[in-house]
């Protein structure tokens, strides 16, 4: 499956926020990738606006992918990023189930994948 | 013999290095309110305080935004640095950097912000207790054991790392008192920790389990026994040369010349009695030695709290996670297992950091001619008032001349015109920044 590119993830359930909202401060949940691993901060979000931070502790460079276990939910993706570099994306994230992979050859395969619970 | 106790004049200036030496440096007023207790009573309270205030503006990012220490890159050493900003217990937080420094983990290895921070919370539940019980516990700790590669340690495949750090780094020293065989004896007493790894959680459940063990006869400092983790800590607690070892690694977190001989013996009597740090602290804390010996630079990351501490300002930026690195501190990453050099605390590339660190320090107080007070074109009021921002430090005359001689050669050709207003809060910004990265603000 094609990868949708961060502003293809607008039209989604998972979609790139806006301005910030006033009042309470966005959640915030940190992704570490290493080989072959990813390693989030919490599993579990509330519906709403989130700051996912991507932060690759790997040796070599690593994309994310991160799309809501629906039909037809589009994806959110992080460009590849190198060693010891990180990105952060604020996301509007509804109710659901995420998986989250790096979709670089076999990376998925040999162990970067997690799940993100919303609810 | 008693230990020599300082029985000099416990003044402001005495009290402010005491602060500086077992804490982040005095608040507003802080300095003279502590000479007043005398010198037994500012030790104890620093060595016996209370429940933990945090006083001042609660932490935020750049944004506004609060801190996630646990799910943002640099939140965890801003986290940590708003508790020595804000603390009560300024002993007990200087302890944990202390442990910090001793145990040292970095997170490079680890991987896991909440881990660390675990990690941090029993560095400061133990920070003026018993160093048994942190040894213990330090080394069952999830971060130290996938550090120093414990849960890698197995009766089928030992692993040295853990079990020759506990000894070079953590009780007795490096080659002090125990052999090649040793480490791999105690290696083997270390066997069996591991831990389940949950796909997106990483690694969980940390426990012993008996078949990773090697339950076997092992030989350690010329003891045999079926020894394990316990044991391995204790047997290093008990070697006769751990108490010199943990002595002399305290004072010289607090004083930069080694102990005379009989202090040492002494605080080493104090220490062998049942391991507690408390009562050698108050010993070290109320010595000579530290009022009266050499001056001692301030770690980046205490010099920084303390500038903050001084001017009344909380954290607002996460500026100072990529400074504290310029300047040679990031919590939670030390360079090494041997933890932070000290020598290199004021070399030619870290002492830019510092002088970066005064700059975003001072920035929000800078002065212009367009905004603020009015500066007087005086260049004694000037220094006054450098003196007045930072918390009224205590320099020496000849700093203090040296910034007046700079103050007076800067204003000498503005005495009219557009000069006249323009320059006095341009040499007032300067005047804060020279004495803020001077030798007496620098070292304690």
């Amino acid at each position: 499956m094609r990868t949708a590119t961060l502003l293809a993830g607008l039209v989604a359930a998972v979609a790139l926020a806006g301005g910030q909202a006033q009042g309470a401060a966005p959640q915030r949940v940190q992704v570490t990738e290493d080989e072959w691993s990813l390693v989030l901060s919490r599993q579990r979000l509330r519906p709403g606006v989130a700051l996912v931070e991507v932060f690759n502790i790997g040796q070599d460079a690593h994309d994310l992918v991160l799309r809501r276990n629906a039909k037809g939910a589009a994806s959110v993706s992080v460009p590849k990023l190198d060693h010891f570099m990180r990105k952060t994306v604020r996301l509007k994230l509804v109710a659901g189930s995420y998986t989250l992979w790096c979709s670089l050859p076999r990376h998925r395969e040999r162990g970067m994948v997690a799940t993100l619970r919303v609810r | 013999m008693a230990i020599p106790r300082y029985n000099g004049r416990f003044g402001k200036a005495q009290a402010e290095r005491l602060l500086w030496r077992a804490g982040f440096g005095p608040r507003q007023g802080e300095a003279e309110r502590l000479a007043k207790l005398g010198l037994d009573g500012a030790v104890r309270s620093l060595t016996r305080p209370g429940p933990e205030k945090l006083v001042g503006p609660a932490p935020k990012d750049d944004k506004g935004r609060p801190l996630a220490p646990i799910d943002a890159y640099g939140h965890d050493h801003l986290w940590w640095l708003d508790r020595m900003v804000r603390t009560s217990r300024p002993l007990a937080e200087r302890m944990t950097l202390v442990w910090h420094d001793w145990f040292a983990t970095s997170n490079a290895g680890v991987g896991s912000q909440r881990l660390m921070l675990q990690q941090n919370g029993l560095l400061r539940r133990h920070a003026l207790g018993s160093f048994k019980e942190l040894l213990l516990e330090i080394t069952v700790d999830p971060a130290m054991l996938l550090w120093l590669s414990g849960t890698e340690n197995s009766r089928r495949s030992p692993n040295e790392n853990y079990a020759r750090e506990l000894m070079e780094l953590f009780t007795l020293g490096e080659g002090n008192g125990y052999t090649e065989r040793d480490v791999r004896e105690q290696a083997r007493a270390l066997t069996g920790w591991r831990y389940t790894w949950r796909r997106g959680a990483g690694a969980t459940d940390f426990r012993f389990d008996r078949e990773r063990h090697d339950p076997g006869q092992k030989v350690v400092f010329g003891r045999r026994g079926t020894f394990d983790w316990r044991d391995a800590c204790n047997l290093c607690l008990q070697h006769p040369r751990h108490p010199r070892f943990v002595v002399e690694k305290l004072w010289s977190a607090f004083v930069p010349v080694p102990p005379d001989d009989a202090t040492r013996a002494e605080l080493e009597r104090l220490y062998r009695a049942d391991h507690r740090v408390r009562p050698v602290l108050e010993a070290v804390l109320a010595h000579p030695a530290l009022y009266t010996g050499p001056r001692m630079v301030k770690p980046p990351v205490v010099y920084l709290a303390g500038l903050l501490r001084g001017l009344g300002r909380g954290i607002d930026t996460a500026s100072w996670v990529w400074l504290g690195g310029m300047a040679g501190q990031r919590l939670f990453y030390p360079p090494d297992v041997a933890g932070w050099d000290d020598t290199r605390w004021l070399d030619t590339a870290t002492f830019r950091g510092r002088w970066a660190l005064a700059n975003y320090a001072l920035g929000p107080y800078s002065l212009s001619d367009r905004k603020g007070p009015t500066v007087p074109n005086d260049p004694e009021a000037i220094v006054k008032g450098a003196l007045k921002v930072l918390g009224e430090p205590t320099i020496r005359p000849a700093t203090r001349a040296l910034l007046l001689r700079f103050a007076r050669s800067s204003l000498a050709g503005a005495k009219t015109g557009w000069k006249a207003k323009a320059y006095p809060p341009l040499v007032a910004n300067a005047v804060r920044q020279l004495l803020a990265t001077s030798p007496d603000y620098q070292t304690s």
